[in-house]
Order: structure tokens, then sequence, then C-alpha cells
């Protein structure tokens, strides 16, 4: 019950943050679809392509890939996100990302659900150090956002719907991003954030800090009983208690609430764990999974 | 101790990044943030 008042909280951060990144309406009613105010120097730390009509901040992946296309490192946007990952890891990822909100939703549509192999979660860091780093500024193209699937979605579609001067230019890379747009729709129905998992750069470059950052889950190992209860409400397939700050980890805090020992709870790298109290883990797994049961 | 290394690379993180973004700053980035964002990306929406 708990566990579904968080993810309900979730749910609204995540479309709250969606409508606040996507907020300038007026881009899908009237000429240029697209806003060109100044906020849009602001890099967003999520996929969130910047070709949407209502799109009122820069995509980072968007950004770093456009600087090295033109020879130039991207100083102020690899700034801000070592910050924020520094200071979050991975946080962004389950609570503002948009492309993370659609993900989740499909996958609640009713299907058998697959397990993603491990060794594709290492795809993710292929993407970003080739298609976004390196590979665009061999090529002086932006590799990664011609098979960005978020571009498709969110840019691609609308605005070959709000202009029509454009059809005549909907060659095969256009339909290649809807076929990549389509088959990344299909895994996600059945593998829990898949795109994040295998494929967001964005995703793989804070993940390099989720080991360090300021912000942590711990898990409280001598409560923990590895019923793996948390893992079945964990969106990114993990055992939290095998690594609490392990890349892969969102940082969703479902695994806080599923938890029916308390072992897992957010915390900071300041925190001592002296304040952490041993419990009867025998009577407790008893009672638990009579409770489940 | 593996704390203090965890908050030492915190620190150098957070220091790395406040030198890249006065750095960014210096060199006119936001400037360039802007006309990135606000030109329509054509590999975006995929017709280049």
């Amino acid at each position: 019950m708990k566990t579904k008042k968080l993810s309900i909280i979730r749910y609204i951060v995540l479309a709250i943050s969606a409508l606040l990144m996507n907020g300038y309406i007026y881009g899908w009613l009237f000429k240029p679809h697209l806003y060109t105010g100044n906020l849009k120097s602001i890099i967003v730390p999520v996929l969130n392509c910047y070709a949407c009509p209502s799109a009122i901040a820069s995509c980072p992946v968007g950004t770093i890939q456009h600087f090295m296309v033109i020879g130039f490192f991207p100083l102020f946007a690899l700034g801000i996100l070592i910050i924020i990952g520094a200071l979050f890891g991975r946080l962004f990822c389950g609570w503002v990302c948009p492309f993370g909100l659609i993900q989740d939703l499909l996958n609640k549509i009713p299907t058998p659900k697959w397990r993603m192999p491990k060794w594709m979660r290492f795809g993710k860091y292929l993407f970003l150090v080739f298609t976004v780093f390196l590979v665009p500024y061999l090529i002086s193209d932006t590799v990664f956002c011609k098979i960005c699937p978020m571009g498709a979605l969110e840019g691609g579609i609308p605005q070959m719907l709000l202009k029509p001067e454009l059809h005549h230019l909907a060659g095969f890379l256009y339909w290649r991003k809807l076929v990549i747009l389509a088959i990344t729709i299909f895994l996600v129905i059945f593998i829990k954030r898949f795109f994040c998992r295998a494929i967001c750069p964005v995703g793989a470059f804070f993940a390099i800090f989720n080991k360090i950052s300021v912000l942590r889950m711990k898990v409280h190992m001598p409560k923990c009983v590895s019923c793996d209860i948390c893992k079945k409400d964990c969106p990114v397939d993990i055992n939290i208690y095998d690594d609490p700050n392990s890349p892969e980890c969102i940082r969703c805090g479902l695994c806080t609430n599923s938890c029916p020992f308390g072992a897992v709870k957010f915390t900071t790298v300041f925190s001592s764990d002296k304040s952490d109290k041993k419990i009867d883990v025998k009577i407790d797994v008893k009672n638990e999974a009579k409770i489940e049961s | 101790m593996r704390k203090w290394i965890k908050i030492g690379l915190i620190a150098i993180s957070i220091a790395l990044g406040v030198i890249l973004i006065i750095e960014g700053v210096k060199l006119e980035d936001i400037a360039e943030i802007i006309t990135n964002g606000t030109t329509l990306c054509l590999s975006c929406i995929g017709i280049g």
C-alpha cells in the first residue's frame, strides 16, 4: 500500500516535470512551432527533445553532440551534468525523465515480462562514448539524434503533423526513426525501462556517478532477508541488497517502501551507520511471510 | 576511509563541474546552446 502511494507520487512528479519541460503550448498552435526564448540555455538532465514544439529547455545529448560537431568541447553542458551527477546520481532518471515516464506507463500494459540480458546494460556506455562524443566529432554529424526514439516521438511526429511543408523531406531517415521508435516501444512493453538500461546516454553518464554521489541508497543488511520483494517493484530489475548504489539504480525509492523490514532507505554520503539498530530477523521473517502470503 | 574517498571524489567532481561551467560561460557556450536549441534540429525530426 505504501509502495503504491509512493509510486503515485512519483508518477505525479514525473508528469509535472514533463509538463514543465514542455510547457510552451503556444508552439503547438502557432508557427514557428518551436520555443525560441532564452530558457533554451537551460540544459535539462534528462532526455527531452528540443525539437518538440513545446520544449522550453535544451536536451543534453543534442547539445553535447552539437558542440562535438562544431569541434568544441561542451564545457558548460558537461559542468552542469557533472555537478548534478555528483549530487544526485541517477535520481533524475527515476523522478524527472519524460521518456522514463512513458516507459513506465507502457510497461504497465499487461503482457508477459522479459528479463533483459545483463550484458545489454553496457550498451548505454557505448552509445554515450561513440554516438554522443566520438563519432559526432569525427564525422561532424549528430549521430545519436538520428536514431533517438524520443526525437521521433517528441520532434519528428509533431513537427511533421504541424508543418505540411516538411512532408516531402520525409525519407529513409525519418521512416528509420519511426521504426526505431516502434521497436523501442515494443521492447519497453515487455522489458522494464529497456531504453534507460540499454541505450540512454544520459543514464549512462549519471550511472558513472551513482557509486559516489551525495544521495545514496542504503541497505541495512541485518534487516535484509533477501526476500526479493523489492526486486518485484524495482523498475530496473536489480537486487538492491547486492549493490545499493548500483549504476543501474534510478533512485526511484520504490524499494524503500516495498521492503517489509524497512531495510532499504535513502541516505547521504555524510550520514553515519551507527544509528542503525539490529533487529531479530527470524521473528520478522515469520511475521512478514504470513502477511505476504 | 572509503566514506572520505567518496566525499573527496564528490568535492573534485563539483569543483571540476564549477570550473567547466565558468570556462564554458567565458567561451560563450550559453549563446551557442541557445542558438542550437532555438534552431529546429533536423536530425531529431529525421529529415537531415
